[in-house]
């Protein structure tokens, strides 16, 4: 795999991809870092915020409890979240933007314009309108954040499949006579699917930054799940004499999101490196 | 003489005109006029002409690609004219093309075999026992070994390239191949061995070909009967020794007198002066008056139709002109 190894001479996507590898194991299995998971929801009134020590490396939240637990625990949500957003976008915005590359005409331009309206509304202003219909809880922040990042894909996957209807070898296929969607799913997704992957690697980083916000404004998560921006939000309160309550889920936003963006960028120059401002 | 294989008579086609919803009307451009000519069986007929005469446009009304304005075709007695593009290329699968980059015309990600397998199975082989013979079988035609079907097109050299496409094309059993460039970007040696492949193809495969080039050597070599394009029409068309030795028209004159010769000989060369014009601004009458060096007042009134100057051999331009253009032709056999 030369194109492996070549990722794993660009430094900064390593330790990207070393920040995701351990988020993701963290995630699938917080018992290897937390011996007592059920503390992590159950509080102890005597030992309310209590600052980072031996016993809580993180300190205790208002409730009295290990702040390390929840911000471990929080890894899962949000792990969870950035990869159900992005793979629902992509489930919406590819088609979308395959068929509004492949074809011309009304339906393409259709397609295009709606997705110019959507991404000319500020993403999380949209989400945040959508969460607050659908009503509080992790699953209405999903899906609002879904319905508003398809359109990155959309953009994307137009542009490129427009790069890549005009090559001959597409025109050879038509020549052929093969079918539209052969054509699509065959020839034209695949040579796509590189900017996509990158776009998706950075949207997800993109999507925890956009979920712990929707969380702390009190749109996403409720209480009492351990998630990172609802932490923020309540911490906030006890700042800044209780400084380690908003920090600690604060730093793992910053380092998931890092991880996300520094994997993002190294792909990018891997497949290329003119294409860059992408988010 | 037997009926002829296609029949093509006064193809047009334009573009442009109208605007779509959200683009404004593009100018019209007359890219095929009035267009006519017979293919015999077995025959390679040559089709020349400047970048932008229509040479490709043409090709892909052979091939049903685009839809033609106006005219008929004629496939083997059977009209295969007048439909939308996608029944019409169903209807024409005896009509094939090798592109002028076959590597390009190759999908990157995948390799030959699956690109030559799915080339079969668009055209509904679907058992895949059937098309694997005919793989093995074509790549022997065109003189690759069977390990090719694992490359990527990347791997393949220009010379490789064109035998995968002549391949591809061949595992189809098409009656008549348009072969659009052959030789471009190949080296001279290559250029010989790729050339001599396809008359042995067509020779073993009982194909016709209808050769499109600028390369005036290789239509001159490969080709029994040439046409001449100018500005989407046929000023020309004869058998290739006529044309070559005779040629009639004011531009063919210049076309054959421009093309570079290995024997040093700059004196009697006149060459064709100024760009050819803006497709949507074709001159009235005769497109080529405003570069003929013959050119006189009439030209500009009509447009001059085909009409034999002798047996299989017509031009389009007037009598009272012709006269004028029966010096002697510039001789390309040095070439």
């Amino acid at each position: 795999m030369l194109i492996f190894r070549k990722l794993l001479q660009d430094v900064p996507a390593v330790i990207g991809l070393l920040i995701l590898i351990f988020a993701t194991l963290i995630a699938i299995f917080p018992e290897l870092l937390v011996d007592n998971l059920v503390a992590a929801n159950r509080g102890n009134i005597l030992l309310r915020l209590q600052p980072p020590g031996v016993d809580h490396w993180f300190g205790t939240d208002d409730l009295g409890r290990d702040l390390f637990a929840r911000v471990v625990l929080g890894t899962r949500s949000a792990i969870i979240m950035a990869v159900v957003v992005v793979l629902a976008a992509m489930v919406i915005g590819v088609p979308l933007g395959l068929v509004a590359g492949y074809f011309d005409g009304v339906v393409s331009g259709f397609i295009m314009r709606v997705t110019d309206v959507v991404l000319a509304v500020p993403q999380l202003i949209l989400a945040i309108a959508i969460a607050q219909i659908l009503g509080k809880g992790q699953e209405s922040a999903m899906i609002a954040l879904a319905a508003t990042y398809w359109p990155f894909f959309t953009r994307t996957v137009y542009s490129e499949a427009r790069r890549v209807r005009s090559q001959l070898f597409i025109e050879a296929l038509e020549g052929l006579g093969a079918s539209r969607f052969r054509i699509m799913a065959f020839h034209i997704l695949p040579n796509v699917a590189a900017p996509v992957l990158i776009r998706a690697t950075v949207g997800m980083g993109f999507t925890i930054l956009t979920a712990a916000v929707l969380g702390f404004l009190g749109v996403g998560a409720t209480p009492p799940s351990p998630d990172w921006g609802l932490a923020i939000s309540e911490g906030r309160k006890y700042l800044p004499e209780f400084w380690w309550y908003a920090t600690f889920p604060g730093l793992a936003i910053l380092l998931l999101v890092l991880g996300f963006n520094l994997l993002g960028d190294g792909l990018r120059d891997l497949v290329d490196p003119k294409l860059r401002r992408s988010r | 003489m037997t009926a002829p294989l296609l029949q093509v008579r006064n193809l047009a086609k334009t573009f442009g005109g109208t605007g779509g919803f959200f683009s404004r009307a593009q100018p019209l451009v007359s890219a095929i006029d009035n267009v006519s000519f017979d293919l015999h069986d077995g025959e390679v007929l040559g089709i020349v002409g400047e970048s932008g005469c229509g040479k490709s446009t043409l090709a892909k009304l052979l091939l049903g690609l685009l839809r033609e304005n106006d005219g008929s075709i004629t496939l083997d007695g059977r009209q295969v004219s007048g439909l939308p593009p996608r029944e019409a290329r169903r209807l024409r699968s005896d009509v094939q093309y090798v592109h002028q980059d076959p590597g390009a015309a190759l999908d990157p990600w995948w390799r030959v075999g699956n690109t030559l397998h799915e080339t079969m199975r668009i055209h509904g082989i679907s058992d895949a026992k059937e098309r694997e013979t005919r793989i093995s079988e074509v790549l022997e035609a065109v003189g690759l070994s069977g390990d090719f079907v694992n490359r990527y097109p990347h791997e393949l050299s220009g010379g490789q390239q064109r035998r995968i496409g002549l391949a591809r094309t061949l595992a189809l059993r098409p009656r008549i191949i348009l072969l659009d460039e052959p030789t471009s970007g190949l080296d001279l040696s290559v250029q010989a061995t790729v050339l001599r492949l396809m008359n042995d193809l067509r020779e073993r495969y009982k194909l016709t070909y209808i050769l499109i080039s600028h390369d005036l050597s290789v239509v001159h070599r490969m080709c029994d009967r040439i046409a001449v394009m100018y500005l989407g029409r046929i000023v020309e068309l004869g058998e290739t020794e006529a044309v070559f030795g005779s040629p009639a028209h004011p531009y063919t004159k210049a076309l054959i007198g421009s093309a570079p010769k290995l024997v040093r000989d700059d004196t009697s060369v006149e060459l064709i002066q100024g760009d050819p014009p803006d497709a949507t601004n074709i001159p009235s009458g005769c497109a080529f008056r405003s570069r003929c060096p013959l050119a006189i007042d009439s030209c500009a009134a009509t447009k001059p139709e085909l009409e034999e100057i002798s047996a299989s051999h017509r031009i389009a331009c007037p009598p009272e002109l012709r006269r004028l253009t029966n010096g002697p032709a510039a001789s390309v056999s040095s070439l």
